[in-house]
């Protein structure tokens, strides 16, 4: 699997982490092609670019939890690191702070930030907790956090594990200190102390980078910012040169300032299908939006800022907490997820393996799962009626497959997705909410989802999409609202769709009335 | 014979098109459809323990033996049944042996003590299966009490209820219905195994023919996308566990008509054997997988052996000792077989991978007993 990287002669640039010829590929679609890019020591290197862009994947390809494409290079000062090895990453003195905590909830903080490590190895076998005390205690200074040593990680609140997480990769002494968004879940005054512990690890001869979506942020650390677009480097500038506008631009792309889409305007606006009205749930709202008939409403908004979460609150799967929603007219309040579907509402989720398909289970039975009450009589299930039913839905979506027998598991990624799209269309509903549509599909079959997006809006579905590709949402909606923080910061008609008025809205740059 | 189980499985995979494996794998063709059959290995392995100790001992196959052996697996089987539907879902069921115990007991105790009619003390002991099931339903769906902490503690506490109702004194003179119902013979069958077909042929049905069986496979496997594609997912579990809490009910009837007495000792460890013939029917342990057919081989595979080595005069520790091993194929088998399944797909199926930089990066497995 792994093609170790020996035999390959360095040169030069021994002070920082470089990268040679890095690439990743996943099926058709590569996601990051990278030339070379250093990340000097003493120096703190910011890098931006919009969801998807493969931020995610080149932190990955670092920490060794990603294995690169054979025949790059991934070097700490000169010295090749095998690659997609955690193991590997960590001893070349790599560290992660990643978004998500990955602490042990039910041991001690101290535990945690030792976890691994062998404070006061000198007693050999047995655990010495007094230097594990010690050694923590000293970590947890540095990033001036005031909490017992001896709770449990699960008592403390976000903030505080975020900073323990910092401790943590600190105390691995790293020569090169990864902080993945280390500000989002963090107040101002913790991100100010984020911020001056990255700039000390560079001043103390630490290479260090900075990834977040809030760019003063970045500014404020980096001395150095790094844009990546669509998996490549486009742009590497001292931060004196980094202002907003010129950083969005470059996210962005010069040629897609003008956005161009496809024209849906000029239907007359029939009575709204589905409302919701100061609809509330824990982490959203209040947000009031609608849909009509044969609409696409696009939702648009950064990471972590409710866009799956609004779409599972619509859908029953998360409890609303206040509000109301109406749908064709009649008020619409589901207690569950099978409310929701009786009525004619229907949900892809964003995680395909995770929450929409049975990998295991034939196509059969994903195209009948959410209507198998509905083609049983009396409760039984006749196969003959399923197997048509089955082989109709799926067949109507374009999916190729060698029968409805194989495994959902054993097709592409966009294939597996027409089969849920031909799932939900067998259920005929009147609200389809659909939540990152085309990840992790190819580029043919993303115009075929396209497709039957359209299929849908033909057939007088009202349809909410959720979308991390600006270009994805601009293509398909009528009207996109903009989440920030659970909440719609702005609503764009489809002549003010831009992907710089969205990123500004969304990343809270500027408020804009 | 799990061997080939695995093996299948593996095959199972590959023939999806645009695997690079081609030649070899047409020629074999007819036979290779044959042993794709999941229960395939275990069902072979039935037929070739009966062919041999038959044998070995033509004393095997007498009808006496076989009447035995058909009665041992009403017993069991029967609570396979009820454990495996749970065990579809990914959760577990460890009360059934104390279960039959304890309803065994107070159908008898109502029988003897009150008189009561026993037409009602069957009736009685089913329900009490039923109730615990629904008890055990409720504490794991609502309280997320996980099913084997949960049923753990009925194991323990309907077996000591069992021994308290008398001091762990045995009920005789109950009510000769009892044994009518465990002795009688149709043509030859005894009648509990007629019972057991009935369950089983149940069983079959909701789980092959009605949305409800569907729906219970797909909380098994994979519970999220169950839930969002509207299922209840609750009153899935929930029905689980009654119908495992009900079969041990139906069981308890069976036990006392065949010893005669109300028995508080009875049913001891029977949950184990239960759950192996289950795994060894190829249920697996993470949900979602396994058929009815698979657990009455598995069980049936599991009465065989032990009545083999019974006929054969093998030393009855080592019963035990082939119990244990023959569920030890079968787990490791299952694990096999998972795992051939998921290597083979970014081999055989190259596009597969293209699940974009998020999901591959944090592709950890999913919270499946969750």
């Amino acid at each position: 699997m792994t093609e170790p990287a020996n035999g390959r002669v360095t040169q030069g640039n021994a002070g920082g982490v470089s990268l040679r010829r890095v690439s990743k590929t996943y099926g058709l679609a590569t996601v990051l092609q990278v030339d070379e890019l250093i990340f000097r020591n003493g120096e703190v290197t910011g890098i931006v670019g919009e969801n998807g862009a493969g931020k995610s994947t080149m932190l990955g390809i670092l920490a060794g939890t990603v294995t690169p494409d054979p025949g790059g290079e991934v070097a700490v000062d000169g010295e090749p690191v095998h690659p997609g090895s955690p193991v590997a990453s960590q001893a070349a003195g790599v560290a992660m702070v990643s978004q998500e905590f990955p602490l042990v909830g039910q041991l001690s903080v101290a535990e945690n930030l030792t976890l691994g490590l062998r404070p006061g190895g000198g007693r050999g076998f047995f655990y010495d907790r007094k230097a594990v005390t010690a050694a923590a205690r000293g970590m947890l200074e540095r990033v001036e956090l005031d909490v017992d040593p001896d709770a449990p990680v699960s008592t403390l609140s976000i903030p505080a594990r975020q900073l323990l997480e910092v401790a943590k990769a600190l105390g691995r002494e790293p020569r090169l200190l990864i902080l993945d968004e280390p500000t989002s879940a963090l107040g101002p005054v913790e991100a100010g102390l984020v911020i001056r512990i990255a700039r000390e690890h560079a001043a103390n001869g630490g290479a260090v980078i900075f990834v977040g979506h809030r760019l003063e942020e970045v500014r404020e650390a980096a001395d150095r910012v790094v844009v990546l677009r669509n998996g490549r480097l486009v742009a590497d500038f001292p931060v004196a040169e980094a202002t907003d506008d010129r950083l969005i631009r470059e996210m962005v792309g010069r040629e897609h300032l003008a956005s161009v889409t496809a024209d849906h305007s000029g239907l007359a606006r029939p009575a709204p299908v589905f409302t919701a009205e100061e609809l509330t749930a824990e982490g959203l709202g209040p947000v009031s939006l609608s849909v009509s008939e044969g609409e696409v409403l696009g939702v648009a908004g950064l990471m972590g800022s409710g866009r799956s979460r609004l779409l599972h609150t619509l859908f029953g799967a998360i409890p609303a907490t206040g509000g109301s929603m109406t749908l064709t007219g009649a008020r619409y309040a589901p207690r569950s997820t099978g409310d929701a579907v009786a009525v004619g509402v229907a949900l892809v989720p964003e995680d395909r393996k995770q929450q929409s398909i049975l990998a295991a289970a034939p196509v059969r039975w994903n195209v009948t799962l959410a209507t198998l009450q509905k083609i049983s009589r009396s409760g039984f299930l006749f196969p003959k009626t399923e197997r048509d039913r089955a082989a109709e839905f799926a067949g109507r979506t374009g999916a190729r497959f060698a029968s409805i027998e194989q495994p959902i598991g054993s097709l592409s990624g966009g294939n597996q997705q027409r089969v849920i799209f031909g799932k939900w269309f067998a259920a005929q509903p009147k609200l389809l909410l659909l939540d990152e549509p085309t990840r992790g599909v190819d580029v043919g079959a993303k115009a075929e989802i396209y497709g039957l997006i359209d299929e849908a809006r033909a057939r007088g579905m009202a349809v909410i999409v959720a979308s991390s590709e600006l270009e994805e949402l601009f293509h398909l909606s009528d009207q996109i609202v903009v989440l920030r923080h659970g909440r719609i910061g702005r609503v764009l008609a489809k002549d003010q769709f831009s992907k710089e008025q969205v990123l500004l809205t969304a990343s809270g740059v500027k408020e804009i009335p | 014979m799990t061997r080939s189980q695995a093996g299948t499985s593996h095959g199972d995979r590959q023939d999806v098109p645009g695997t690079q494996e081609s030649g070899p794998a047409v020629r074999r063709g007819r036979l290779r459809a044959i042993v794709d059959i999941p229960e395939f290995g275990v069902v072979a392995a039935c037929v070739l323990v009966f062919v041999i100790v038959t044998i070995l001992q033509p004393r095997f196959a007498d009808a006496a033996n076989l009447q035995v052996i058909g009665l041992d697996l009403s017993n069991y089987g029967i609570l396979a049944i009820g454990v495996g539907i749970v065990i579809l879902t990914s959760g577990i069921d460890l009360s059934v042996g104390s279960v039959v115990a304890l309803c065994s007991m107070v159908s008898a105790y109502l029988n003897v003590n009150y008189n009561v009619p026993v037409g009602l003390c069957i009736v009685a002991s089913i329900v009490i299966g039923l109730v615990i099931g629904y008890l055990h339903g409720w504490f794991i769906t609502r309280l997320d009490v996980p099913p084997f902490a949960i049923t753990l503690v009925t194991l323990t506490a309907a077996a000591g209820a069992a021994l308290a109702l008398t001091s762990g004194q045995p009920i005789s003179g109950v009510s000769f219905f009892y044994q009518t119902l465990a002795l009688t013979k149709v043509g030859g069958i005894p009648l509990p195994v007629i019972i057991f077909v009935v369950v089983a042929l149940a069983a079959w049905v909701l789980l092959e023919r009605t949305y409800i069986g569907r729906q219970i496979y797909a909380v098994g496997g994979n519970r999220e996308a169950a839930r969002l594609a509207g299922i209840p997912v609750r009153r899935r579990l929930m029905l689980t566990y009654i119908i495992s809490g009900g079969c041990a009910g139906l069981v308890a009837v069976l036990v006392i008509g065949r010893i005669g007495v109300g028995d508080p000792s009875v049913g001891s460890g029977w949950e184990l054997d239960a759950i192996a013939g289950a795994v060894i029917g190829g249920v697996s342990l993470y949900g979602g997988e396994g058929r009815i057919v698979g657990i009455v081989a598995g069980i049936l595979l599991l009465m065989l052996i032990n009545n083999a080595l019974i006929v054969l005069n093998v030393s009855p520790f080592f019963q035990q000792v082939a119990l244990g091993l023959v569920l030890g194929v079968a787990i490791v088998a299952d694990r096999i077989r998972a795992r051939a399944r998921g290597q083979a797909r970014p081999r055989g199926v190259p596009l597969f991978g293209a699940q974009g930089s998020k999901a591959g990066a944090k592709d950890t497995p999913a919270a499946g007993a969750g």
